[in-house]
């Protein structure tokens, strides 16, 4: 009498994903109505039917099901209403699991509206949403060739890629869509979240089958754990392999931070690999801002800037194009903070790991930190630096040019400047100390001072 | 009026409805029975425990029905 109006929703979902548009018979199979069931006949042809009480149902020999408190057929505009007031709706095919309060079938256009405690479930890759709505577009021949699901009110979405991903993205925004099980969209106050990766943004995309991701409106993409970053830009779009993320970019006004540095530059990539920073780039059109690295103690400015920082540590910087790199000194530096520089047509800067030696204190182990120790300048070459030897309490002052300059480094001091190449510069040594003034002897020494008569 | 024992409708078209009572009501204009029944047609099988209709059986009222939707095939077969 009723069994005709569930073949709408227990519709069989194809034997391949990547075919969205097939399709199989389903012999529906009530199991029961525990309550009553009417069919009216509006008109030759047309029959209405509603149910109540608990209406059970599958496809025979399928797993695909259905459960509701009540559900209605409308014939003549093919609509398939499910209310489950007590007891959620629960849809259940070979593709996905709905559950609701209630889901409304629109067969003319394999629509399926869902609301109220949406949760539907990806069995192929085991993502899950869950929010106050969800409309799902069925795959049809001449009306859609792929899946589509709309969901707003603030969905969260744990985001799988595949179904056997340990960790799924939560992703979390306004509205969202999907097409397909590899491309979404989302816009509204997005943010990306997993236990090594947060990203925010107005918008996302997220194309899986491309590999492309991208982040828009103050977008700002961080890598958590122990030696974490940040990326900001007008434009952050992530490049991905499977379910990982290997390449950042930072499109316009690029800042990236790690542990111990801190790039600015129109555009920067970051490439990651086993979800640890392994290298940045970064660099920009001549009239924007020039590429800059700053670490603790060196500022590096270029036309274009290369890091090197395996799992996150900070070895080597190579700067082009107008290179120019400042080192802070010391604390000891007192009377002349002059800092001391290096320029050239290129740069590179290699850090050592040393023992922090704040580090540890109480006992504890001491962190390993990134240490500049030499300074390499090529082409047009120029350096200003301090020179400490043991004799003299000032340093020396040596501007260097050549060819080539190759600063070592040793405890944040300048310890070698080798240049080779047209070399040429100026050494200035701090004055030697005054001798001794032989002179004071003779004058005796003011004593009246002291000995001054009172009043 | 009321028939009892192995009552079997058979439709116009064909589709049948056996129970062991049925009753027809001339003040409701209304076929009901409350026991056990089973309708067929060529596309469903359905059993339920007692249902109400009209005479012409365009509205039908069933009572905890199971059974056979009959097969469906989607649009984009």
């Amino acid at each position: 009498m009723m069994a005709t109006m569930f073949l709408v929703v227990l519709a069989q979902r194809p034997t391949s994903p990547a075919d969205t548009t097939g399709g199989r018979p389903c012999t529906v199979e009530i199991d029961s109505v525990r309550g009553k069931a009417q069919q009216v006949e509006v008109r030759t042809g047309e029959t209405n039917v509603f149910a109540g009480g608990g209406v059970f149902a599958h496809c025979r020999g399928t797993g695909s099901s259905l459960q509701s408190d009540s559900v209605a057929w409308y014939a003549g505009v093919g609509r398939f209403d499910m209310i489950g007031q007590k007891n959620l709706v629960h849809i259940r095919d070979t593709a996905i699991t709905l559950d609701a309060v209630t889901a409304a079938y629109f067969l003319r256009q394999e629509r399926l509206e869902a609301h109220k405690n949406v949760v539907a479930v990806n069995r192929n890759s085991g993502s899950v949403l869950r929010g106050p709505n969800l409309t799902y577009y069925r795959a049809l021949k001449g009306v859609r060739d792929t899946l589509e699901m709309y969901a707003t009110g603030r969905p969260t979405i744990d985001y799988r890629g595949s179904a056997d991903s340990a960790e799924p993205y939560v992703i979390v925004a306004d509205r969202v869509r999907f097409k397909g099980n590899d491309r979404m969209w989302g816009g509204g106050a997005v943010t990306i979240d997993r236990s090594d990766f947060a990203a925010r943004g107005d918008s996302m995309q997220l194309d899986q089958v491309v590999g492309f991701g991208l982040l828009v409106g103050k977008p700002r993409v961080e890598g958590k754990g122990t030696e974490s970053y940040t990326l900001t830009g007008t434009r952050i779009e992530l490049g991905l392999r499977g379910h990982d993320i290997r390449l950042v970019k930072a499109l316009g006004d690029g800042v990236a931070t790690g542990a111990d540095w801190r790039l600015t530059a129109d555009t920067i990539h970051l490439h990651i690999d086993r979800k640890k920073l392994q290298q940045a780039f970064a660099w920009g059109p001549k009239d924007s801002v020039r590429a800059r690295a700053v670490s603790s103690n060196t500022t590096i400015r270029a036309d274009s800037l290369a890091l090197d920082v395996p799992d996150q540590v900070l070895t080597e910087v190579r700067a082009f194009g107008r290179a120019l790199s400042t080192m802070k000194r010391d604390s000891t530096a007192r009377r002349d903070s002059t800092a001391d520089w290096i320029t050239g047509d290129s740069l590179t800067a290699r850090w050592a790991q040393q023992a922090d030696p704040a580090g540890g204190a109480g006992g504890g182990a001491r962190q390993p930190k990134s240490a500049l120790h030499r300074v390499v300048s090529r082409g047009s070459a120029r350096a200003f630096t301090h020179q400490y030897n043991q004799r003299d309490s000032l340093p020396s002052l040596n501007y260097s040019r050549g060819a080539m300059i190759d600063i070592t480094l040793e405890g944040g001091k300048v310890r070698w400047v080798t240049v080779t190449g047209h070399a040429d510069g100026v050494q200035l040594e701090p004055l030697p100390p005054a001798p001794p003034d032989t002179t004071k002897k003779k004058t005796p020494a003011d004593t009246t001072k002291k000995k001054a008569p009172g009043p | 009026m009321e028939a009892r024992g192995s009552v079997v409708v058979v439709r116009t078209d064909g589709a049948t409805l056996r129970t062991e009572v049925i009753r027809y009501s001339q003040a409701k204009n209304q076929v009901s029975s409350d026991r056990a029944f089973i309708f067929d047609e060529p596309t469903r099988h359905i059993e339920g425990e007692g249902f109400t209709s009209d005479p012409d059986f365009k509205v039908v009222t069933a009572l905890r029905p199971k059974g056979t939707g009959g097969k469906f095939t989607l649009p984009n077969q």
